[in-house]
């Protein structure tokens, strides 16, 4: 099969899915157990009032027009209207999908490569005190919660020594170094589990190629230790890491509503709890059906990227 | 002397305590000279041979002797020095060319770097150099070769790719380890016609190392036998094969097949016993336990001695064993049986395959497995099927076990007809029907004991039966082990051993037709003999049906009555075993026959070579299916045409558009100018 | 391999009963690394603290003090009070079998249903199969804690929803790795002979494949277990796990958030019982994991 129709596969694959988790979305919020109306108007509310905000809503109508409407108009980029802030979803996402992405990135830009690299040194070393050391680390590194890691730094780093403040909100027009300062406990506890579980992977896979039996054809070949794992090693140990990439953004995205929360911080996460615990319908479903639709491009750019890297499945 | 081996031993530090691998070997080889080192599983000469380009297993210690490259020692060497001698001067082929190539590298890089490291030559410059090389090997079109990557090559090219990097620089030493183990029969023949090829060109030292003695016969000047760890015989090719002396060598020699042989006229000789294991060697000679010509003398450790020039060997007793070669056995007592009545019959069976699922919907394409087979099987009868792999042999064989379901034809044992799959199959007809299966480490489930795996195959087959004990100890006995092995796990059992407790949970039943998919292609050389043997035996006691596959001609040709030729789904040729030496062939028999590497020295090769890999199934050649790959295609009506089913002799029919008075004459005339070539008189 | 032939080499001849599994619980521990027995120690604790809990604590563990809030780690309170007076020592122990109780039904449950469909997806192949790894990847199409918390808001925070949850959540993980153990296994020799012996797949599945990937579940279960006790814990600092009254470790770390520039303890003690619970866990799958792959070579050697 050629590269092309590997790729028009892959996306007819993503839309499936898609469709079905945005059916699977809205049937676990909007029969949630309580009546929106009542929700939204408040206990205090007239029977004639809540009678006309159900007519409005469209909530009597049947499920499958219900999902039609809301995915049709979601579509055209109407995410529909808060109930609770009673702003327009679409606003309200915006700032709050920016400032989630700053706490992301640093991790896609330094966990991810750094947990790459040291996932290598510990693969090439295997056996020796570093990758002893490595391995480790990431056996407590990967096991922590989030919020377990974010409490004992806030503890350490902020309660006992005062070094970062414990709460991370973000104002506007905050100078980089003070949003880097404000930032740096939340992104570690993001993204130390990101980190080790990338070290943990490659090291896995570097261990695996350096076995490899033409690896060992390499060697004796009499290339120097240098080429081997240069040409031979690195790039066929890199393409099973690669899927771990998309399974680490899911992670994030977990991740993220953790930390946002223990570290107050503004970001889609938060804004996410928040939703449920206001039972906010069309807030948790735009931010669902979004986190859906990030993850699954993850994963689809990691399955080219892959396939791209490795030959064999290139046209296979 | 180009490489020595002095007195090297080898150890491995293993939990069951230090396992020597290799003792005391010491060899040598000059320029321009072959040397085969052949061994069983478990002999260690893949230790050696490592230990030849300098390398041992970060398990392995060196504990006596060296290995001298023009007298330096490759395992005191420097790590830098070694490295600038691998590759360059002493290069290695292993065993499996689809492992030892990097996948994600085009294969003209992996030759290039050779040039790139060692020569120093720029990219551009090693690039023009591995094509050139690729041409060296015979590899069709090697520029647009060189581009491709490992897994858009067949296995052969492969292994063609492989050979172009050892022999990239000239080396002064070449060791082959296996080289063509992994490639099919017809490959294997290509493969071996270019390493004697490129012998005759280069003038390095090469070290040929196989366990298959037909391989080394045809490529080796001089021959070291390995058992256990130890060289026991070392002597010129034609010493070793007219004049073996050793009684392993013998014992080995003993367990092949010779050319012509069948059952009818002699039985085989299996060596009794296993290798012993490395970790509990027997203080004496290593072969003593298993030696039939042992006595007590043979509990001291021997020396190699010298029987004759240049041919020495480790045996106190060789002088007192009679060099006479011993008499035939008489032959196998189930080729006495009379042919009984016709037990199954299949008629037009079809398999296909189809790829589903989204790949379907974009135009699945259906593979054709198997394509209108009809075959008949008889009691005390053994039907032999041979082909390529790929040719669908196994999965006939899983349709009649009900394991696959055909999608059209029929099936019938003893007249009933058998339905698809086999869950839709009554008891009764279960017990009659039985499979032995090719991978002895996976056909017992490793969780539970011989007898867990036996009685649950007996209570479903024979629910009546109250105490199974006694059976399951008569099951043993029927396949020559002792009924302690019940209480074994097949972890503890050696391949050999496995393999006969399959064979006892396909006779639980009392079955009348065993399918055996390539029962002995995994077993060593000695084991394959005494696993003929007993179906062999089984069929003289209980009279049953075998279909018997395997890729080896020589074997088949042994044991069957009648031999099916398999060629992409279709039967080519059918008849009986004994008329297959004889002219006119099924062109695609003709080659299958011609790539054996029979075990006698210097056997000038056969012309009759197949090129290039089996055509996918997916999309089968127009008209006669085999037109691609025949040496004997006579023009279009081979493309446009299907072939008919033609008489050849004595009951043999082939499915072919020649004739057979103008094939007999083409292949009796191409067998005149081979022997011409050889300085034989032609065959009358 | 470097050495293809090494593994045989050392084989040789027929396999002395060295090779026999090591019996007893003793044997079995002794056969272990240093690692995976720290780790069951580790556990015997904290199993001790669940059982033996409500017999250890000094204070009630929900009972409000409002004359001692806040109170830092002394001999009265060992681990210090919190915001309402609540002895955080007390709570800490309290909590422990909660959690164990919800992550053990959670992960028996995930784990028994996941590898239950894997194993016969994987097991019949050819379309059927296809369509239930589908419809897994639907469900691992959606980041697990998001998945967790929709399925929570929609029923209601409780005991039973909260299992069924991450029951829902880790299904086809476990069904994805059981496919993938039982689909090395289906053209094997043995699974043939039985098929040949007419038996169903039910008894193929259980006695002939169940055994053979008893080690695969073994570690998919502690792996398991280690992402059960992380999402409840983490469902309970977002306030949709274990419901206040009753002392739960993440819920803790949630409501001392607010007293931690005051009372660092309040959030640090549950902080440490979590994360030592999780990495001996992790300990536990990952010693299992390498004991397997150890004591197949040493069967091989």
């Amino acid at each position: 099969m050629s590269f092309a129709s590997f790729i028009l596969r892959r996306l007819a694959f993503l839309v499936v899915t898609l469709l079905v988790v945005s059916v699977l979305i809205f049937s676990l919020t909007q029969v949630l157990p309580g009546d929106v109306a009542t929700m939204i108007l408040g206990i205090m509310a007239t029977p004639e009032d809540l009678a006309t905000l159900r007519q409005q809503m469209g909530l009597g109508r049947p499920a499958v027009v219900q999902y039609w409407d809301w995915l049709s108009s979601f579509l055209a980029g109407d995410l529909g209207i808060s109930t609770r802030f009673k702003r327009p979803v679409a606003s309200l996402l915006a700032d709050r999908l920016v400032n989630s992405a700053k706490l992301a990135s640093a991790g896609l830009l330094l966990a991810i490569p750094g947990g790459l690299a040291l996932g290598v040194i510990a693969g090439l070393r295997h056996g020796r005190t570093v990758d002893h050391v490595l391995s480790g680390f990431t056996l407590f590194a990967a096991a922590m919660p989030e919020f377990v890691t974010g409490a004992i730094l806030i503890v350490v780093l902020s309660t006992w020594l005062g070094w970062f403040p414990p709460f991370s909100a973000i104002e506007p027009g905050m100078g980089l170094i003070d949003q880097v300062h404000r930032l740096a406990l939340p992104a570690v506890s993001l993204n130390l589990v990101i980190l080790a579980y990338m070290l943990r992977m490659m090291r896995a896979s570097v261990i695996e190629v350096m076995g490899s039996a033409y690896v060992h054809a390499a060697v004796l070949k009499g290339l120097p230790r240098r080429m081997v794992i240069f040409r031979h090693v690195l790039p066929t140990a890199l393409g099973p890491t690669l899927n771990v990439i998309a399974l680490c953004i899911g992670w994030m995205a977990g991740g993220l509503v953790i930390v946002e929360s223990m570290f107050g911080y503004p970001g889609l996460g938060r804004l996410l709890v928040f939703a449920i615990q206001n039972r906010d319908v069309p807030l948790i479903q735009a931010i669902s059906l979004v986190v859906a639709g990030i993850f699954a491009f993850a994963n689809l750019f990691a399955d080219l990227l892959h396939r791209f890297l490795d030959p064999r499945t290139r046209d296979a | 002397m180009v490489l020595a081996v002095d007195d090297l031993s080898v150890t491995y530090a293993t939990p069951a305590g230090p396992a020597p691998a290799v003792r005391s070997v010491s060899l040598a080889l000059g320029r321009g000279e072959t040397l085969g080192i052949v061994g069983e599983s478990g002999s260690g000469k893949s230790t050696l041979a490592h230990a030849m380009i300098g390398y041992l297993a970060p398990l392995a210690r060196r504990t006596s002797g060296r290995v001298l490259f023009h007298g330096d020692d490759l395992l005191a060497m420097p790590g830098a020095k070694l490295a600038g001698l691998r590759g360059r001067r002493i290069a290695m082929v292993h065993q499996n060319p689809q492992a030892t190539l990097n996948p994600a590298l085009k294969v003209g890089t992996q030759i290039a770097e050779v040039f790139r490291h060692h020569a120093g030559l720029s990219w551009a410059e090693a690039r023009a150099r591995a094509v050139e090389n690729l041409g060296r090997v015979n590899m069709p079109e090697p520029s647009a070769a060189a581009a491709r990557y490992p897994h858009e090559l067949s296995g052969g090219q492969r292994q063609r790719v492989v050979i172009a990097i050892a022999l990239a620089l000239d080396p002064d030493v070449l060791i082959l380890d296996e080289p063509t183990t992994a490639l099919d029969v017809t490959t294997e023949a290509v493969i071996l016609d270019l390493l004697r090829d490129i012998k005759r060109r280069i003038g390095a030292a090469i070290v040929y190392i196989s366990h298959n003695l037909g391989v080394i016969a045809q490529m080796a000047d001089r021959v070291a036998v390995m058992y256990a760890g130890e060289v026991v015989e070392d002597a010129s090719v034609e010493s070793l094969f007219l004049r073996p002396t050793h009684p392993y060598t013998r014992a080995l020699l003993d367990c092949l097949v010779q050319p012509g042989a069948s059952k009818r006229t002699r039985a085989l000789t299996a060596i009794p016993g296993a290798i012993p294991r490395l970790t509990q060697l027997p203080a004496g000679c290593i072969f003593e336990p298993r030696c039939m010509h042992r006595a007590d003398v043979c509990l001291d450790h021997p020396d190699m001695e010298d029987a004759s020039a240049g041919h020495r060997v480790r045996c106190v007793r060789w002088r007192e064993i009679p060099t006479t070669p011993a008499p035939p056995a008489a032959a196998s007592a189930s080729a006495a049986q009379s042919p009984g009545s016709t037990l199954m019959e299949a008629k037009g069976v079809r398999k296909s395959f189809s790829e589903w699922g989204v790949a379907a919907m974009l135009g699945g394409r259906r593979v054709q497995a198997v394509a209108g087979v009809d075959m008949a099987l008889a009691r005390n009868r053994v039907l032999g099927l041979v082909g390529e792999s790929g040719s669908g042999k196994t999965t006939l064989l899983r349709c009649l076990a009900g394991l696959e379901t055909a999608e059209e034809g029929s099936l019938a044992v003893e007249g009933f007809p058998v339905p698809w799959p086999v869950r839709a199959r009554p008891q009764s007809l279960l017990r009659r029907l039985q499979v032995v299966f090719q991978d002895p480490e996976s056909t017992l489930n490793p969780k539970h004991t011989v007898r867990g795996n036996l009685g649950r195959h007996l209570r479903a087959l024979l629910p009546a039966v109250r105490d199974p004990s006694p059976l399951l100890a008569q099951a043993m006995a029927r396949v020559r082990l002792d009924p302690d092995y019940l209480d074994r796990y097949p972890a503890e059992l050696s391949g050999g051993e496995k393999q006969r407790v399959a064979i006892a949970r396909a006779f639980l039943g009392g079955p009348e037709v065993v399918l055996c998919d390539e029962p002995l292609s995994a077993l060593d050389v000695s084991v394959q003999a005494s696993i003929v043997k007993l179906l062999l035996d089984l069929q003289a006691e209980a009279h049953v049906a075998y279909l018997l596959i395997s890729h080896d001609l020589a074997v088949v040709r042994y044991v069957a009555d009648e031999i099916a030729v398999m060629y992409l789904g279709r039967l080519v040729e059918l008849g009986p075993a004994e008329t297959f030496d004889a002219a006119p062939l099924h062109p695609y028999t003709e080659a299958l026959l011609s790539a054996v590497s029979l075990p006698i020295p210097r056997q000038p090769p056969s012309r009759i070579r197949l090129q290039g890999p089996i055509p996918s199934p997916t999309d089968p050649p127009s008209g006669c299916v085999f037109h691609t790959r025949c040496p004997r295609k006579i023009g279009t009506i081979c493309e446009t045409a299907m072939p008919p089913w033609r008489e050849g002799v004595s009951g043999r029919r082939y499915c072919c558009h020649i004739e057979p008075e103008e094939l007999r004459r083409m292949q009796v005339s191409s067998a005149t100018s081979l022997a011409a070539d050889a300085g034989h008189a032609p065959p009358s | 391999m470097p050495d293809q032939g090494t593994a045989a080499v050392l084989a040789g001849g027929p396999p002395s009963r060295f090779t026999r599994a090591y019996g007893g619980v003793i044997g079995w521990l002794r056969s272990r690394t240093l690692a995976t027995r720290a780790a069951l120690a580790i556990l015997l604790v904290y199993v001790l603290l669940g059982l033996l809990g409500s017999l250890l604590v000094p204070y009630s563990p929900t009972a409000f003090d409002m004359m001692v809030p806040l109170n830092a780690p002394s001999w009265q309170h060992f681990f210090g009070t919190d915001g309402f007076g609540r002895d955080v020592f007390s709570r800490v122990v309290a909590g422990t079998s909660t959690i164990l109780i919800l992550s053990v039904s959670a992960t028996v449950w995930a784990v028994g249903v996941g590898v239950s469909i894997g194993l016969a997806s994987g097991y019949r192949g050819g379309r059927p199969d296809e369509f239930v790894m589908r419809g897994m990847d639907v469900l691992m199409a959606l980041p697990t804690l998001l998945l967790a918390l929709l399925i929570l808001t929609w029923l209601g925070s409780s005991k039973p929803n909260l299992i069924f949850a991450i029951g829902v959540v880790f299904v086809p993980k476990s069904a994805r790795v059981a496919r993938s153990a039982v689909l090395s296994l289906r053209k094997l020799g043995y699974i043939e002979a039985a098929k040949l012996r007419g038996d169903h797949a039910g008894r193929i599945l259980l006695f002939e494949v169940l055994p053979n990937v008893r080690d695969v579940v073994g570690v998919e279960f502690c792996v398991r277990f280690a992402y059960s006790l992380l999402l409840i814990s983490s469902l309970g600092f977002l306030g949709l796990g274990v419901q206040p009254p009753e002392p739960d470790w993440g819920q803790m770390i949630s409501e001392g958030r607010n007293y931690i520039t005051l009372a660092w303890w309040i959030v640090m003690f549950p902080a440490l019982a979590i994360g030592i619970l999780v990495v001996a866990v992790n300990l536990l799958a990952d010693g299992l994991w390498q004991d397997r792959t150890r004591l197949q070579s040493a069967r091989i050697l």
